[in-house]
């Protein structure tokens, strides 16, 4: 009898164990640009996602089992990431990719992921990466579409009737402009002058010059640093007395330290994390953003920004769709495009089948700079 | 009186510009003097000056960072002349190249290693500080706005170009590199040893590049990659002026600093970058020893 | 007795060295037929970027191992086949655009008439070439539709230049020939382009071509200028055209898209429908189905295996000796009667055709289709450069192998920033540059021959030493009968 029950008790020991061995994690693929120029977008990317896989694993993982994130580095580049991504579609055990950060990395890698059935949570801006829409691509980060579109509200509120558009050469400033020239002609708003600065540029006196000869009633720069300080610099060293918009590529400290004083009245659309103290409470994010940005924060020491935002969104819609439907690629998938009503950093997301991008511009707010912080602009 | 405001302010950013690029052309003109190679790495000499004073300005002003970052751009300098004497004298013209270039490219990761990818911001040489924000007086020459770093650079260029011409002109060291540049084999007879020249001249153009490094940071920002765009277009000023002519590469590297700013204001800003390299090619084709030297005879 | 042995070892000698000189290209050929069947599918995405890179490296190893020449702008090539590629197969030159377009092609290939015929220089070409362009201008903005304005233009254009050819004495007809090419080639281009507009792209195979001759036409001009330079002045001239071209494809967006999102959705090139026989005998070869992708290995690698053939017949070839006559010599070329520019000249063209082709596949990428200007960036050309260098510049099979080293390297890399090192508190990451640059400087000094030639050297060394001891053995131990 003895000698049963310690048989029975050693088989329902070795019985947990090998099950709890057994339990391999699940395995996410992420690439980011955690290199090259824009790093200051992709670092806080990966450390977001190393948080927040710390805290999930921390409380047991995904119905008690773990999550394992492998990260790969893309350097900005499109081969990179292509590179990356076909090793992580050789491993069978990847139930989805988080990021590219850059708009090109991401339209390259696209294609594959879709063959594959790999889902793909992008944390890129560009529309193109889901227009048209691909069954198994999504994204997180707001598009400049609706940079542009509330860009363009916060003008309509000033009257603002003639434009002088100035923008990098890059990917994100390019891409700007594109969707500046769809949209601005339809609120009634006149381009009458456009110039660009290639990222490495030191010096805009000569493009703001030929702006300023137009006489514009407000100038729009969009890029990524350190252009738009290079421009807001010259802007007022030049005595240029239109307001400036911006995008939401200097929703960043850096920005601010790198224009210090030219920054101040600069108007721009961003994510509602830089604002977080003034969303007023009835707003459903203020509990998200401010539990985000805190722990960041403590986590990092430094202050949390909207591109680890992108990232945040994109791993909880992730591992949301597996705590429901389990590691199952296509079932991941088609729970992500139903997600309704998700409350993340980047915004409130409704994903449908012909949206997979789920925001619309009021996931941004309007955002002057004043006295070196952010303010909410009325 | 509009335009010529605009006119006005072009030319100081050209000017600016324009004093850098005068430095970076003196510092290959050195170089190419005394070994005949083209140190692709010029640039990132201003860029290791750039960054030592990104770190260091805040806390310690120009007076101290500016001989440190001297000191570093002088060491590095040492470094890529000892990658250059490396394969002693079986090294052809391609080979010195490509030995520059790795050099070029490594700085750069380097750099970006250490002091990451980000631009940074450094503190002017005299600022202004009111409310927090650190700022740079302006004067108001012929209708445009000057900053005072920006007559900073100019006047850091200016004791740059009169300590090298002095240099050269009554120190024995500056007048055995001439000797050796214009006659090696004489200046061997005499005893001048030319590895140790080769290694001075690296030293002064990284001491000058990085000296310009430091000064023109607080306009540009530091950033890990400005040596390439300021390398190139030195060059380009360095072949315009011709290649070792001391005088000519300043004089062009002012030229060709506001030619690219008015071209890149008055008619193509797009295409602004372009004006260095299409300026630096017309001239290959058309008169490779440049415009300001004298037609040498053929060696 | 000696001589006997050594007539009998001759013999076998003669036999055997042609069956040996084969045996590499049927060891490559047998590889590259059966690799696929033992590699996954990451794999043969890496295998695919190597062979690419190989067909580019093949042509610049040619340029700077064999001719002297230096180039840093390589990846222009590369960039204006693939933007030629894309353009022509997804993003057609939209209607107003197209004159202007076609008459710039139009002055280029009229340029290269004008040199190649005439042979002119200095001032006499600059005269000749403004003409041009001053017709050019003009002529982009006439409607040149119909039969009578074309005879019209064409009439023009030859008595301008015929006109000029009398004046400034340089042969009338000869000049005339420019004239006539700048009007057909503009007219024609404009034809194709509009043909390709109302049908929304054309076939992959003649964007190619079109690649190459583009390509081909501004090789040559370029080459023409720049290769009269030296040493430096050359390596910085093609670093400035480099640049040029890099800063086009980005600020022209209306034809290339620019860097917003560059050119996507690019079709891949089919060689095989489901049924026929090639698709039936790469599906045996592969062991398995044949994906796009598979597909599209074997059609790059066999460009590889074409480009090597041609590349080592060249070499070996007049061509090829006139090439390394101005290698080691320029002016002990010269001197012997060697037309060392013209060969220099047919090189740089060879080497930048290569590379349009390259960028065409590259371009087509099964799976991926997507080009943007910052893959062809200065950096690029100094990768290309760190292959040829690694590899061996003065060895055909050297670029291959250079291409696969590098290849692998990065791909080393890329785990090394997955596992993010941490050494005394930084983050070890974004190593390329670094690697690189130390390899360059490394290899330059330490093995300048490249990996290839430093090898078969050190190996050919370590066999005439065993040689020559055996020979001293035998001569001693004949000695001593004797």
């Amino acid at each position: 009898m003895k000698r049963l029950l310690i048989v029975m008790c050693v088989a329902l020991a070795v019985g947990c164990i090998a099950g709890a061995a057994g339990a391999a994690p699940y395995v996410i693929g992420a690439i980011f640009s955690t290199t090259g120029d824009n790093a200051p977008l992709g670092v806080p990317e990966r450390e977001t996602v190393e948080m927040l896989v710390k805290q999930l694993n921390a409380k047991g993982g995904i119905k008690g089992r773990k999550v394992k994130v492998e990260f790969y580095d893309d350097g900005g580049k499109p081969e990179q990431a292509v590179q990356a991504c076909e090793k992580l579609r050789a491993n069978k055990d990847v139930l989805a990719i988080i990021g590219p950060t850059l708009s090109g990395p991401s339209l390259a890698i696209s294609d594959i992921c879709q063959k594959a059935g790999i889902p793909l949570v992008s944390c890129a801006a560009s529309i193109k990466i889901v227009s048209p829409v691909k069954s198994y691509v999504f994204k997180t980060a707001q598009s400049d579409t609706h940079a542009v579109s509330k860009v363009i509200d916060m003008m309509k509120r000033k009257k603002i009737k003639t434009v002088g558009f100035i923008h990098d050469a890059n990917a994100f400033g390019a891409s700007g402009r594109d969707e500046w020239k769809a949209l601005s002609p339809k609120s009634g708003i006149k381009t009458v002058a456009v110039e660009s600065f290639n990222t490495s540029d030191t010096d805009m006196t000569s493009q703001l010059t030929s702006i300023r000869k137009a006489n514009p009633d407000a100038i729009v720069c969009w890029g990524t640093n350190p252009g738009p300080a290079i421009v807001a610099k010259n802007a007022s060293r030049l005595g240029l007395k239109q307001p400036i918009y911006m995008s939401h590529g200097i929703a960043n400290q850096e920005f601010i330290n790198l224009a210090q004083r030219a920054a101040e009245g600069i108007l721009f659309p961003a994510g509602k994390l830089l604002v977080a103290n003034e969303i007023p409470k009835t707003d459903p994010q203020r509990n998200v953003l401010l539990a985000y940005s805190s722990g960041f924060t403590k986590a990092y020491k430094k202050p949390a920004n909207t591109f680890g935002g992108h990232a945040y969104d994109a791993f909880m819609l992730v591992t949301r769709a597996i705590g429901k439907v389990g590691p199952d690629r296509a079932k991941i998938r088609k729970e992500i495009e139903n997600t309704k009503a998700f409350v993340g950093v980047s915004g409130v997301f409704n994903f449908s089948a012909r949206d997979h991008n789920g925001l619309t511009k009021q996931a941004f707010a309007p955002v002057v700079i004043s006295g070196g912080k952010w303010r909410i602009a009325k | 009186m509009e335009f010529t405001g605009q006119f006005a302010q072009l030319i100081v950013s050209g000017i600016t510009s324009g004093c850098i690029y005068a430095i970076v052309a003196v510092g290959f003109s050195i170089i190419y003097n005394s070994t005949q190679v083209i140190n692709f790495a010029q640039g990132e000499f201003v860029m290791a000056g750039a960054m030592i004073a990104a770190v260091l300005m805040d806390k310690t002003g120009p007076a101290i960072a500016l001989p440190l970052a001297v000191a570093g751009g002088c060491a590095l300098g040492v470094v890529t002349a000892m990658f250059v004497l490396a394969p002693l004298r079986k090294a052809s013209a391609v080979t010195l190249i490509i030995i520059t270039v790795g050099a070029s490219i490594m700085y750069r990761g380097l750099a970006q290693l250490f002091w990451g990818e980000t631009a940074i911001a450094v503190r002017p040489f005299t600022p202004v500080i009111e409310d927090g924000y650190v700022e740079d007086r302006t004067v108001r020459m012929f209708g445009a706005v000057v900053s005072g770093q920006e007559l900073w650079v100019v006047g850091v260029t200016a004791v740059l170009v009169l300590a090298s011409y002095l240099f050269f002109r009554y120190s024995l060291v500056g007048q055995a590199m001439r000797a050796s540049a214009s006659n090696p084999m004489g200046a061997r007879m005499c005893g001048i040893s030319v590895r140790k020249m080769i290694l001075v001249s690296f030293v002064i153009a990284a001491g000058l590049g990085a000296a310009a490094g430091v000064t023109v940071s607080p306009v540009f920002y530091a950033k890990c990659n400005m040596g390439t765009a300021l390398g190139l277009k030195g060059f380009c000023a360095a072949v315009l002026g011709g290649l070792g002519n001391f005088g000519g590469a300043i004089a062009a590297g002012i030229i060709l600093g506001v030619v690219e700013s008015v071209a890149g204001g008055m008619l193509w800003s797009d295409y602004k970058d372009a004006v260095a390299f299409v300026i630096l090619l017309v001239i290959l084709f058309v008169r490779p020893e440049g415009l300001l030297m004298r037609r040498k005879r053929a060696a | 007795m000696m001589a006997l042995s050594n007539g009998a070892s001759d013999g076998k000698r003669r036999v055997l060295s042609p069956v040996l000189g084969l045996l590499p290209y049927v060891v490559f050929a047998i590889g590259i037929a059966l690799a696929p069947r033992f590699v996954g599918d990451s794999s043969i995405a890496t295998l695919i970027y190597i062979g690419i890179n190989a067909i580019l490296c093949i042509g610049l190893n040619m340029l700077m191992g064999y001719a002297g020449q230096v180039s840093l702008g390589h990846a222009a090539f590369f960039g204006l086949g693939a933007y030629s590629s894309a353009i022509l197969t997804v993003r057609p030159i939209q209607g107003p655009i197209i004159p202007g377009f076609a008459a710039g092609v139009g002055l280029l290939a009229a340029l290269v008439v004008l040199i190649s015929v005439t042979r002119v220089r200095g001032w006499k070409f600059a005269v000749g070439a403004l003409a041009l362009l001053l017709l050019t201008l003009f002529g982009s903005h006439a409607r040149l539709s119909g039969v009578i304005p074309i005879v019209a233009a064409l009439a023009v254009c030859s008595a301008v230049m015929a006109a000029l050819g009398l004046w400034i004495r340089i042969g009338w007809s000869k000049c005339m020939y420019s004239g006539l090419t700048l009007v057909v080639v503009t007219v024609l281009g404009a034809w194709f382009l509009r043909r390709v507009l109302a049908a929304g792209g054309t076939n992959p195979w003649i964007g190619i071509v079109a690649g190459v001759v583009l390509t081909g036409l501004i090789a040559y001009l370029v080459g023409n200028q720049v290769l009269r330079l030296r040493g430096h002045y050359l390596a910085m001239a093609t670093l400035g055209f480099g640049i040029i071209v890099e800063i086009v494809f980005r600020q022209w967006t209306d034809v290339t898209g620019g860097s917003s999102d560059g050119i996507f959705g690019i079709p891949s090139i089919p060689i095989t429908s489901h049924d026929s026989l090639l698709a039936s005998g790469l599906g045996w070869l592969n062991g398995a189905a044949l994906t796009p992708q598979r597909e599209y290995f074997y059609l790059v690698w066999a460009v590889v295996f074409v480009a090597l053939v041609v590349s080592v017949n060249i070499v070996r070839s007049r061509v090829g000796r006139a090439m390394r006559a101005v290698h080691g010599s320029e002016v002990a070329a010269e001197s012997l009667g060697v037309d060392t520019e013209r060969y220099k000249i047919q090189v740089f063209v060879f080497s930048a055709v290569l590379g349009s082709i390259a960028g065409s596949l590259h371009a087509h990428n099964a799976g991926i289709g997507y080009i943007n200007p910052s893959e062809f960036s200065f950096m690029v050309s100094v990768q290309l450069l760190v292959m040829v260098v690694v590899g061996g510049m003065a060895s055909v099979w050297g670029a291959l192998l250079g291409a696969f080293v590098i290849q692998l390297l990065k791909n080393w890399m890329l785990d090394l920033d997955k596992a993010h090192y941490v050494v005394f508190g930084i983050v070890l990451k974004g190593l390329d540059p670094i690697v690189f640059g130390a390899t360059l400087i490394l290899v330059m000094i330490l093995l300048p021959q490249g990996l290839v030639r430093g090898i078969a050297d050190s190996v050919a060394a370590s066999m005439r030493a065993a040689t020559r001891t055996k020979k001293r053995e035998t001569e001693s131990a004949v000695g001593r009968t004797d």
